[in-house]
């Protein structure tokens, strides 16, 4: 009985597990052994080189630029994206107090939610060769719209070195913000209908209820929301690839971290120096999945010690309430 | 099987129709006039930015629509115009000189052969990690979990080398066997919740009939496991069906190329031949089946993205 139960086990875990390894778990590892080495194409003899990749890297203009241009996405696509999502998923609830209590959707909500996410299946390929024609100077569609409104003083959007960044960045915002509405919005659905009638009561203005109830309550959503569009502005490597110049130009104005790495393996065949590059963008990415799972986990610690206080006080207050009472 | 799925936001409501009903009699008497003037400002006002963000994500997809029916004069001429003959004859070109019926079938073998692989390996591997106690669960899903935080392109070059040793590049099946094996985790994990809601007694019973562990799996764990099976489905073809990376690793030799790959290089390759109409032709290929699942599937598609956000 227990034999035919782990001959099961084993089989049914056998083939699967070893692809995943084999195809997935053991190239990171060779990645990070080759990180240590000057292996490089045509190379016959590859050499352990310990750190050296990793000083090299601090003299790399480019590196720099590239780990710049990170900083410079992740800090505004996810902000944007969200505060944009946010925005809308509330203006989505604003059909007016229900009948059976809560927040009625606005009209046509189920509509608006269909065409936001619509981005969301869209293929990279399929985006950033839509946009390389929306940006495109000559026939755009960006222009085109800009120009009905009057505007006729274009900055070339993947041609000029100041405005290419900010392109890639719009895709990214365009692309994600669907997903994150819908998210919100299911999210803003689940809060205690009970909280917005009281603040009915008291007369508090929609916005303040959003401040004050809304933004509260889906609080962890939020956060969920910001990780995973941090994550995807991190990476940005295929939409780079495709949408603009160079790629990664001009200027390695829009050269990323993952588009170093894979041109760097790929085009230029240093296999070393490229590994200790995406090591680094793997140590960056884990270190802040890492700091956000702990600042949540202390939330809730708190929020836990908060809950324990409040019930400490109650029944201290009950206490000497009787004592008083007595 | 509706209790495994996600409760819909009309389920949410109704649940909580009893309670709230009696209050919300009060909460609503005490509006004034001017607080019904100002809801009714505030959702004109909510229905203009609405409309103006589904405008923002609308018209780009509508504008490569019905560019892909202009001639290259129109496109390059007057980028808003609507078509004045609707040039069918795009996609021809796109469909047979620019080869995109060779791409689209491809994509069809290779994502065919990619979601069994996936739905098939993923299945056996959550029944297993949710129905059985043994030494080693818990690192198998660590394992799981450490190979998805880190950044893909870091195994890019090595995975290349091995692909090209175990003589797995250039071809259809070996992209197949990457895609299906890649989609692991995520089906694992998915899949791993509707197994661990079916009773227990039920594979016990299986087994006190004279079923086979492999029997009870296929016969009885399987079909009960459907709609998530279903769920998987969808969206592991719609990210299969949209890869760009792996292919552009693995594949160099046109006649294999897949959708991804055809309409970038298509891209490329209109600067010099001048044919807009049919690279719009092309993109509109390349989305047209992912739009439709999505259409059709939409509901199922949001619900289960949300769950799966919500429970990373």
């Amino acid at each position: 009985m227990k034999a035919e139960k782990y001959r099961f086990v084993i089989l049914a875990l056998l083939v699967p597990l070893a692809a995943f390894s084999l195809l997935t778990a053991w190239p990171l590892i060779q990645a990070i052994a080759y990180s240590f080495t000057d292996w490089e194409a045509y190379n016959p003899e590859v050499n352990f080189t310990g750190l050296e990749n990793y000083q090299r890297m601090m003299n790399d203009q480019v590196f720099w630029r590239a780990l710049q241009n990170n900083v410079y996405l992740v800090a505004l696509a996810p902000l944007i994206t969200v505060v944009i999502a946010l925005f809308l998923a509330a203006m989505l609830n604003t059909g007016g107090a229900s009948k059976v209590g809560g927040v009625r959707p606005a009209f046509g909500a189920e509509f608006y939610r269909v065409v936001y996410f619509f981005p969301q299946v869209l293929s990279i390929a399929v985006l950033a060769v839509m946009f390389q024609n929306i940006f495109n100077p000559r026939n755009g569609l960006l222009n085109a719209v800009l120009g009905s409104f009057g505007i006729r003083d274009f900055p070339g959007w993947l041609s000029d070195s100041k405005w290419a960044l900010t392109s890639v960045m719009l895709v990214l915002v365009w692309a994600g913000v669907g997903f994150y509405v819908v998210i919100l919005n299911a999210a803003m659905a689940g809060v205690d209908p009970g909280l917005y009638e009281a603040a009915l009561l008291d007369g508090a203005s929609p916005s303040r209820q959003f401040l004050y109830i809304t933004l509260p309550s889906i609080r962890d959503t939020v956060i969920v929301c910001w990780i995973y569009a941090f994550i995807i502005a991190l990476d940005g490597f295929a939409l780079v690839q495709i949408l603009t110049i160079g790629p990664g130009g001009p200027d390695y104005s829009t050269m990323v971290l993952g588009y170093y790495v894979y041109s760097l393996a790929f085009s230029e065949s240093k296999y070393g120096y490229a590994s200790a590059i995406g090591v680094v963008l793997a140590i960056i990415t884990i270190a802040f999945s890492v700091f956000t799972s702990l600042i949540t986990r202390e939330r809730d610690k708190e929020a836990r010690a908060r809950k324990k206080a409040a019930k400490a006080a109650k029944r201290a207050l009950a206490s000497s309430g009787k004592e008083v009472a007595a | 099987m509706s209790h495994l799925s996600v409760p819909s936001s009309t389920d949410a409501v109704v649940g909580t129709a009893s309670p709230a009903r009696a209050r919300t009699g009060i909460a609503i008497a005490p509006q004034s006039k001017g607080q019904l003037i100002v809801s009714r400002v505030l959702r004109i006002l909510a229905q203009l930015f609405l409309v103006v963000w589904a405008l923002v994500v609308g018209v780009p997809l509508v504008w490569t629509l019905y560019s892909s029916l202009k001639t290259g004069e129109e496109i390059l001429t007057q980028p808003w115009a609507l078509p004045a003959v609707p040039q069918w004859d795009n996609f021809r070109r796109a469909w047979v000189t620019a080869e995109f019926q060779n791409f689209f079938i491809n994509t069809v073998i290779v994502v065919a052969i990619g979601l069994t692989i996936t739905l098939i390996l993923s299945s056996l591997v959550a029944f297993v990690l949710s129905k059985f106690e043994f030494a080693g669960r818990n690192a198998i899903r660590i394992l799981f979990i450490i190979v998805m935080t880190f950044p893909g392109v870091l195994a890019l070059m090595p995975l290349f080398f091995m692909l090209q040793q175990l003589g797995m590049l250039n071809s259809l099946w070996g992209l197949a066997i990457v895609y299906g094996v890649g989609g692991l985790p995520f089906s694992v994990f998915f899949l791993a919740a509707f197994f661990s809601a079916i009773p227990g007694e039920l594979m016990d019973a299986a087994r006190v009939d004279g079923c086979s562990y492999w029997s009870t799996f296929f016969r009885i764990m399987l079909p009960l496991a459907k709609p998530g099976l279903i769920s998987v489905g969808i969206f592991q073809f719609m990210g299969m069906w949209n890869q760009y990376i792996l292919p552009l690793i693995m594949i160099s030799d046109k006649k294999n190329y897949v959708l991804g790959l055809g309409v970038a290089r298509l891209a490329v390759d209109q600067g010099y031949a001048g044919d807009w109409g049919a690279m719009f032709a092309g993109i509109v290929i390349a989305m047209l089946p992912v739009l439709i699942v999505y259409i059709i599937f939409q509901r199922r598609i949001q619900a289960g993205m949300i769950a799966g956000a919500v429970k990373n």
